[in-house]
């Protein structure tokens, strides 16, 4: 058999292994082993699964994830986030859909804190669920606007996946966080304004709150909610003004988050004590998906699979827009099978070439490449911001929420149709 | 025969292109196909780390081995990655590591052996020069600067020169550069490429070299591999490698040159600091002859001294004979199969 | 088999809270090198080599064990919760040995990995000199293998849970 014929058979193995609820590291590392077996023989199979496991964790570039997801916690749970919540709500609570609204923009602004969409999804999701659920929300509109919004968390800056791709492209990931605001932005108005008309259309959605805020009340909780902005401008200042790298931001933020915690007196010994815990154990998880991950790049490597569709689209000579076109349709693709940063690793070593080639601006493509994967966050079989959703609102079944998600990635194919159009976008800033 | 090889630098690096790939090309048409070579790169097989081992115990055929992350296991070869501060030159320092490691080095063979390898050559880096994305006039100019390095050769120069050093991860360069947390750093031109900090270098002091790292075991295979080779394949193999060797180092100088010219066409000034700086190069050599025998003993290579002072010798007939190959490759080939490759010990 | 289960746990305890002061040390070096390098325009020395060495891989594989009794992995359920439970438990079966058998070789290999480093005594270079790296490549294996012994207890658990009458018990996820 040949390679490329082995590495895509261990592709549609790690999904058969998935849906059999295998840990998802688990398949992809599995099926990966056997694979790279298959290909250059057990000497080899045994030296690559020998160093791997370390070479991939001890990652500088990789320490960025636990520092900002040390940092998102610690925002959580001190409560900084449920301020900002109920800042939104507040503000929102007249408009058609006003709590999911409310939930949509402090997403957004936690994003702004947040290096990863899993982390934002989840944080948000413990506050917002419960209180939409019990305004009578519907199900799939209350879980979905968490698991959309969440993905914010990787375009608005800070952002792992930005991090991990300008390594690789070997793009500023000071430029490409200054070109992420505007498309962040631009995706959290396109799903306010998506979720206000369909709630105008079919009021039985969100039942309208009851509550009525005066304008001291509205003005009282804004002041609740200066610690999130100033740790924002805190993380981004240091990056910007040259004290931190972007990697080294992630702690400075931790640090940060637990300073003002300790000031506003939020910080109890537990809450710190669950901040670290649920960093570690969220740290873990991932990176045993990533290892996972890291195999099966191997395997594609030694496949030869991605090179055989990189010769075949030289070969068809396509044009830049194709090239998109089917750069779109394979993340598509992918996005159903491999978590983002596994998608990252697997598809910029093959892409990034015949990028440059192209003439696209590496920084515009940075952005939209993420979009990709965010995307790929929310579609089933694999969906991880769905999972995280499903894995704290265990009664809800997993398709409402991948059909409350629907509308969002309606939104998202706006959001990237307009950056595809107007790639400009990427430069305001 | 399938011959595997495992590379940790990307496939885009000169060593690739212009050494490995047409190398193993080379013997597999001289071998009508009785040799197939598979390249494996960027570390997807193996890393630096790790390819040692993974050619000893057979997971590839050979590897590209950088013996100073093995020094245990490979004290004398490894003394070659510190040596260089007194190779300023690539092609008399690829030449003079090849003949020194080969025919004066028993106890370099010898430890290949035992780890079951077989070394059959390897070519020199770039020179290290210093860039800054600083205005320099004169040495002083760089006391207190903050150069990033990541070897103790980096380190002791930087130290040498009077400033901090700093060992920022690879990934962080570009930005610690353009938010001016690094002012300098050490290496040849293309790196400014590789990093993409082109426009942000101001200064290059490009009339001294600092040296080159020449590895004459870079590409070892399993020694028991080899042995079930036939007669046609080995004896292919080293007849081709010398024209590549050749072809790589002079190519890794090429590029340089042409990545320093992008740069002086981006504003980067060329500076000749004259004198103090051949001074000051004078001094460092006699603190490196230090640290490299202490390091040698550390990792339990007794008698490094000796190994170093061979090399010398060599080195400054190669210097002369470098003068005489001036840049073309076959010369540099032919003087590489009279000195080196025309009896190796096998 | 409650022995082994507690000292499973336990184990998976003790892993954790190193890990735990890896994510702390982490934060305060890195901040405090920043803040150094603001201040004095010098670095504490080792910290990027201490994150990346030590404090990154102590994260990703001392919490392993713990996670996975705590059931902190993730799982793709649309096609399992379609199963009748008693297919459930066979799949629970699978997924405990195929996770046994994946632990088990990675920490085989990578202990395997860590005996050679020690003997090569591996070392990095930093601004201070050298410095040791090959007590870390213990931790993978020391990781993963007490990942492992977690997940045995829980093939044991599938295993006995396999022949009982699924409606006598609740829903046990
Ligand atoms: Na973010
Ligand atoms: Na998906």
């Amino acid at each position: 058999m040949s390679g490329i014929a082995i590495g895509a058979l261990a592709l549609v193995g790690a999904i058969v292994l998935i849906g059999l609820r295998v840990h998802i590291g688990l398949a992809l590392g599995l099926t990966a082993i056997v694979g790279i077996n298959a290909i250059v023989g057990s000497a080899a199979m045994m030296a690559v699964v020998t160093s791997v496991p370390y070479e991939f964790a001890a990652s500088w570039e990789l320490s960025a994830i636990p520092m900002f997801l040390f940092m998102g916690n610690l925002v959580f749970h001190s409560g900084m986030t449920d301020s900002l919540f109920r800042a939104a709500r507040v503000w929102m609570s007249r408009l058609p859909g006003g709590l999911a609204i409310a939930t949509n923009f402090a997403c957004a602004g936690f994003a702004a804190a947040s290096g990863s969409s899993l982390a934002t999804t989840i944080s948000m999701a413990r506050i917002a669920i419960p209180e939409m659920r019990r305004h009578g929300y519907d199900l799939g509109l209350a879980t979905g606007v968490v698991a959309a919004a969440g993905t914010l968390g990787s375009l608005i800056p800070p952002s792992i996946l930005l991090v991990l791709y300008g390594i690789f492209a070997k793009v500023s990931v000071t430029k490409l966080f200054v070109a992420a605001i505007v498309p962040g932005v631009l995706t959290a108005l396109a799903y306010g304004a998506m979720i206000m008309i369909r709630c105008k259309l079919r009021p039985e959605l969100t039942p309208m709150p009851d509550e009525r805020a005066s304008w001291s009340e509205k003005l009282a909780v804004l002041r609740e909610i200066w610690p999130l902005p100033v740790l924002v401008i805190g993380v981004i200042g240091s990056i910007y003004s040259g004290i931190a790298t972007a990697t080294e931001a992630g702690a400075v933020g931790a640090v940060l988050a637990f300073l003002i915690a300790l000031l506003q007196g939020r910080l109890s010994l537990a809450t710190f004590r669950t901040s670290v815990v649920e960093s570690v154990q969220t740290t873990a998880s991932l990176f045993f998906i990533a290892l996972g991950a890291i195999l099966m790049v191997r395997l594609m490597a030694f496949s030869g699979l991605p090179q055989e569709i990189a010769d075949i689209m030289n070969a068809h000579a396509v044009g830049p827009w194709q090239l998109l076109a089917i750069t779109v349709v394979i993340f598509l693709i992918l996005g159903c099978l491999i978590d983002p940063m596994g998608m990252i690793l697997l598809t910029l070593p093959v892409f990034l070439p015949m990028f440059e080639s192209s003439g696209f601006d590496m920084v515009w493509f940075g952005i939209l490449i993420v979009k990709f994967v965010e995307i790929g966050l929310l579609t089933p079989p694999l969906g991880l911001n769905v999972f995280a959703v499903k894995s704290l609102e265990r009664d809800i079944p997993l398709g409402v929420i991948f059909r409350g998600v629907g509308w969002f990635l309606l939104c998202e194919l706006i959001v990237v149709a307009i950056l595809c159009a107007f790639p400009g976008i990427t430069q305001i800033l | 025969e399938r011959i595997s090889f495992n590379v940790w630098v990307p496939p885009s690096e000169v060593i690739v292109t212009a050494l490995f790939e047409p190398y193993f090309e080379a013997v597999e048409q001289a071998t009508d196909g009785e040799a197939r070579f598979q390249l494996f790169t960027a570390g997807q097989m193996l890393g630096p780390l790790n390819t040692m081992q993974g050619v000893r115990d057979g997971a590839v055929s050979g590897g590209m081995i950088d013996a100073s992350y093995y020094g245990n296991d490979l004290p004398y070869t490894a003394t070659f990655s510190d040596l260089i501060a007194f190779a300023p030159d690539p092609v008399a320092g690829a030449g003079a590591s090849l003949e020194t490691f080969f025919h004066d080095c028993p106890e370099c063979l010898a430890e290949m052996a035992e780890n079951n390898l077989i070394a059959l050559g390897g070519s020199a880096t770039a020179p290290y020069t210093i860039m800054c994305a600083k205005e320099i006039g004169s040495l002083d100019d760089l006391k207190g600067l903050r150069i990033r390095g990541s070897i103790d050769f980096h380190f002791a120069l930087i130290n040498a020169l009077g400033a901090n050093g700093v060992n920022i991860p690879f990934g962080d360069i570009a930005q610690s550069f353009e938010r001016g947390n690094v002012d300098c750093m050490l290496g040849g031109p293309t790196w400014m490429e590789t990093f993409g900090i082109t426009e942000l270098i101001e200064t290059r002091l490009s009339t001294v070299s600092f040296g080159t790292i020449s590895l004459p075991a870079m590409m070892s295979f399993q020694r028991s591999a080899w042995e079930g080779w036939s007669e046609e394949i080995r004896s292919a193999m080293i007849a081709a490698l010398p024209e590549y060797i050749a072809n790589g180092t002079i190519a890794v100088m090429e590029n340089d040159e042409k990545a320093a010219a992008t740069a002086r066409e981006a504003g980067m000034a060329e500076v000749d600091l004259g004198q103090s700086i051949v001074d000051l190069r004078e001094a460092f050599l006699v603190s490196e002859r230090a640290r490299v025998i202490e390091a040698g003993k550390a990792r339990g290579a007794e008698d490094v001294e000796a190994l170093l002072d061979r090399f010398l010798a060599n080195y400054a007939e190669w210097e002369a004979l470098s003068e005489q190959i001036g840049g073309d490759r076959a010369a540099f080939a032919d003087a590489l199969r009279a000195r080196v490759y025309d009896d190796l010990p096998m | 088999m409650s022995g082994l289960d507690r000292a499973a746990g336990r184990l998976g305890n003790a892993l954790s809270w190193l890990a735990y002061a890896a994510l702390i040390l982490m934060a305060v070096q890195v901040s405090a090198s920043v803040a150094s390098r603001w201040l004095f325009g010098q670095d504490i020395p080792v910290t990027t080599e201490l994150a990346t060495y030590y404090y990154m891989v102590a994260l990703t594989y001392l919490p392993l064990a713990l996670v996975d009794r705590r059931h902190g992995h993730l799982f793709a359920e649309f096609f399992y919760v379609l199963m009748p439970t008693r297919v459930q438990r066979l799949m629970d079966v699978l997924n405990a040995a195929l996770a046994l058998g994946f632990l088990g070789f990675l920490g085989w290999r990578t202990a395997l990995g860590a005996i050679d480093r020690t003997r090569s005594g591996d070392v990095i270079s930093t601004t201070i000199g050298l410095f040791p790296v090959w007590p870390a490549q213990w931790i993978v294996p020391v990781g993963l293998g007490a990942a492992g012994l977690a997940v045995a207890v829980r093939l044991a658990e599938a295993f006995r849970a396999l022949p009982h009458d699924p409606h006598q018990e609740g829903d046990r996820r």
